[in-house]
């Protein structure tokens, strides 16, 4: 399969490029109209949806983000080759693809979409509140209070705290809102990174993770891991229950814990 | 506040993450330097293909003693390493040694990880640690440095701080007993760092219990939940083996003391088992704990992904219990007061508890050597200007009373210590990390400091973060 991607897919694989990965490896997806970027700790899924106007993806390919290395690039046994041509030359970069397949990551992201949708919470938020927030901080809470959505951050250094909370209309937009919700946390810099290539985003909070969009264009949609203020140092809920294996063969784990 | 209390309260400001699916990846503590094997070169002047290597020795440690890195803030900073390999076959995830050893092996040799397991060469050092015996108790020690000076001053000799010394292949090769034994023959102190319950068999005990000198064993075990020991610690001996062996040379008349190390926040700190722990090493005669948190420079990606291909947030852990060091320090104060509490004497290395260490000398061995130690550290200025509460205190009343009990070790570790004590320098060994130390003048050497125990920036971090969060 050969791709020859135009500049608006070039800047979405780039961005995949600039996120956050501690070294580590941020993975791209394409299967049919789809792109969905996994980042490298599996906090956030996002997919962004091709135009009508651009080619959908023959066959679906899964490489790590930091291989990407030009907008014309073909699969061929198994291998990613991106090709850049220089004056009489051509490079050509093999690369072996991602760890999980796009057809996995699908499958998995529209399992979270279903869930979300038993969720009505809504609120907006714009690129605004970035500015205001701790990029070195690691972690945002997220709560509404007495009806009123604040961001919060802790800075475990200093003992300081972050208060962001909507001054007008504009900075931060509120509609469906609880009374009392949270606090969840997210990573700082995943939530950060949401507002590199959108202005506004749309957020539901839905139970374990939330999703955000873009409500103008329609074109990107997401999820974002929540980080819980609980007592569990485990990452992986299915480790909590005891005995027998989880679905992916890991043995499951009996853990002694405090209540 | 109460541990458990504390705990709650820490994970109400460091939130823990869950992924949307699984992280797992392979685990390289370091990224090795892509060294090839059988590489040749052409060599220009000489017209002819060259291999080039550079080889290590994997037979024999060329090494001796040493004064540790640490020691500007270390009071026992005397090692000798007996046995050496690129990975220890304990393989505990947490350890950040086996990446320092890939990246120093893998980068500078090309055979390294063909080496398996060397040690020293014991007639070797027994030899060189011979010339030196005249040096002690030399009535005037200033006139030395380095390792002839904390011989001359008998600091003991520490085992085990760099690689395992009581594996498997000790226990058939009997390098390590051969320089215990040395050390007892000749009664100099010793101290061992294990995880091993080798050093539980009849003739290491006897090496130990027989030292005139004195000698002492810190067993690190971090939790008598073995299910967490086997995730942490994949090849190191059962809780049980490891309690057993400690009581044994308790028995023995060897000062044991217990090592949690690291404490590792939400992970080894389960009340139950804190008390099931106490509770095991009393009835064991054993009365001593150390404690350090995780090092910072366990900050480490394969160390990281190892942690969570066993399904734990090392990022949560982490930030509290080491990336913020007041947080860090107060909530292994509130987890040592468990065993506090329960009669057993605690120390640690982390500087912000220092000053309420229940010994001077951190390993808590204080009181059954009667040799010296590197009075000259950050450790013990702490406990000095701690021992002198509300008066203020200068360098040089601290520099005349290290000189009167033999002096630093070296000239550059008391310029090193010097900024310490100024806040320059590598200032996470910096005296201002003790709790209760207020700069409270300056003079012609710099800061000088006094202490209130009413004063701990650690409880106003906490304060000031529990605003607004509800239990």
């Amino acid at each position: 399969m050969k791709v020859k991607v135009n500049s608006r897919i070039e800047s979405i694989f780039s961005y995949a490029v600039a996120m956050d990965n501690r070294g580590l490896r941020n993975t791209i997806h394409c299967i049919g109209a789809n792109i969905f970027i996994v980042n490298f700790d599996h906090s956030m899924i996002l997919r962004f949806l091709l135009r009508k106007s651009e080619v959908a993806f023959a066959s679906a390919v899964s490489f790590n983000a930091n291989d990407y290395d030009s907008p014309e690039f073909e699969v061929s046994n198994g291998k990613i080759i991106f090709k850049l041509a220089e004056g009489r030359y051509e490079r050509r970069k093999i690369c072996s693809p991602a760890g999980y397949n796009a057809q996995d990551i699908r499958r998995l992201y529209h399992k979270y979409i279903l869930v979300s949708k038993d969720y009505d919470f809504l609120f907006y938020l714009s690129r605004d509140c970035c500015s205001l927030l701790d990029e070195q901080l690691s972690h945002t809470e997220i709560s509404v209070e007495k009806g009123r959505l604040t961001l919060r951050q802790r800075n475990i250094y200093t003992g300081t705290i972050i208060e962001v909370t909507p001054r007008s209309a504009g900075l931060i937009e509120e509609v469906k809102l609880p009374e009392s919700f949270g606090a969840v946390g997210v990573k700082t810099k995943d939530f950060m990174s949401l507002f590199t290539l959108y202005d506004s985003l749309a957020f539901t909070p839905a139970g374990d993770f939330m999703l955000v969009r873009d409500y103008r264009k329609k074109d990107f949609d997401g999820l974002i891991a929540f980080c819980k203020y609980d007592e569990i140092i485990k990452l992986y809920e299915e480790e909590e229950r005891e005995g027998g294996e989880t679905e992916d063969g890991w043995k499951k784990q009996k853990i002694r814990r405090s209540k | 506040m109460r541990y458990s209390e504390l705990r709650k309260l820490t994970s109400r400001i460091i939130p823990g993450l869950r992924p949307l699916l699984r992280a797992d990846r392979e685990a390289r503590a370091v990224r090795e330097k892509g060294r090839k094997k059988n590489y040749s070169q052409f060599n220009l002047l000489l017209g002819e293909w060259r291999k080039q290597e550079r080889l290590l020795d994997t037979e024999e440690i060329n090494s001796f003693l040493e004064i540790s890195v640490r020691a500007a803030a270390c009071p026992m900073p005397f090692n000798l390493d007996v046995w050496d390999g690129l990975i220890c076959p304990f393989r505990c995830i947490y350890c950040y040694a086996n990446a320092f050893r890939a990246s120093l092996y893998t980068a500078f040799f090309d055979n390294s990880k063909s080496m398996g397991l060397r040690h020293c060469n014991p007639d070797y050092y027994k030899r060189e640690l011979d010339k030196m015996q005249s040096l002690r108790g030399a009535a005037d020690p200033h006139s030395l440095s380095g390792i002839r000076k904390a011989f001359a001053m008998e600091i003991p000799i520490r085992f085990g701080i760099r690689f395992e010394d009581f594996l498997r292949q000790e226990g058939r090769k009997g390098i390590s007993l051969s320089l215990l034994e040395y050390l007892k023959d000749t009664a100099y102190p010793v101290m061992i760092n294990t995880k091993s319950d080798l050093i539980g068999r009849d003739e290491y005990v006897r090496a130990l219990s027989e030292n005139p000198a004195g000698a002492a064993v810190h067993m690190t075990l971090l939790s008598p939940n073995d299910e967490i020991n086997k995730n942490l610690e994949p090849a190191a001996p059962s809780y049980e083996r490891r309690m057993k062996a400690a009581r044994t040379l308790a028995a023995a008349g060897v000062r044991v003391v217990m090592r949690i190390e690291p404490y590792l926040f939400l992970l080894n700190d389960n009340t139950e088992d804190i008390a099931r722990y106490a509770e095991d090493m009393l009835s064991a005669g054993i009365k001593n704990i150390t404690f350090d948190t995780y090092s910072y420079s366990a900050l480490n990606p394969g160390i990281r992904q190892d942690f969570i291909n066993r399904g734990y947030d090392f990022d949560r852990l982490f930030l509290a219990g080491c990336d913020s060091q007041w947080l860090g320090s107060i909530l292994l104060e509130a987890y040592m007061e468990e065993f506090r509490k329960r009669g057993v004497s605690c120390s640690t290395f982390d500087l912000g508890n220092v000053p309420n260490n229940d010994q001077d000398i951190c390993c808590e061995v204080s009181d059954i050597f009667r040799s010296g130690w590197n009075y000259g550290s950050v450790v013990m200025a702490a406990r000095y200007i701690a021992a002198r509460e509300g008066k203020p205190v200068r360098w040089k009343d601290f520099r005349d009373w290290v000189n009167e009990k033999g002096g630093f070790l070296s000239e550059a570790l008391e310029r090193e210590v010097h900024e310490l004590w100024n806040i320059e320098g590598n200032t996470a060994y910096s005296v201002r990390w003790a709790q209760g130390m207020i700069p409270v003048g300056w003079d012609e050497d710099g800061i000088v400091w006094a202490y209130s125990r009413k004063t701990d920036e650690r409880r106003n971090l906490i304060n000031s973060l529990k605003e607004g969060i509800t239990l």
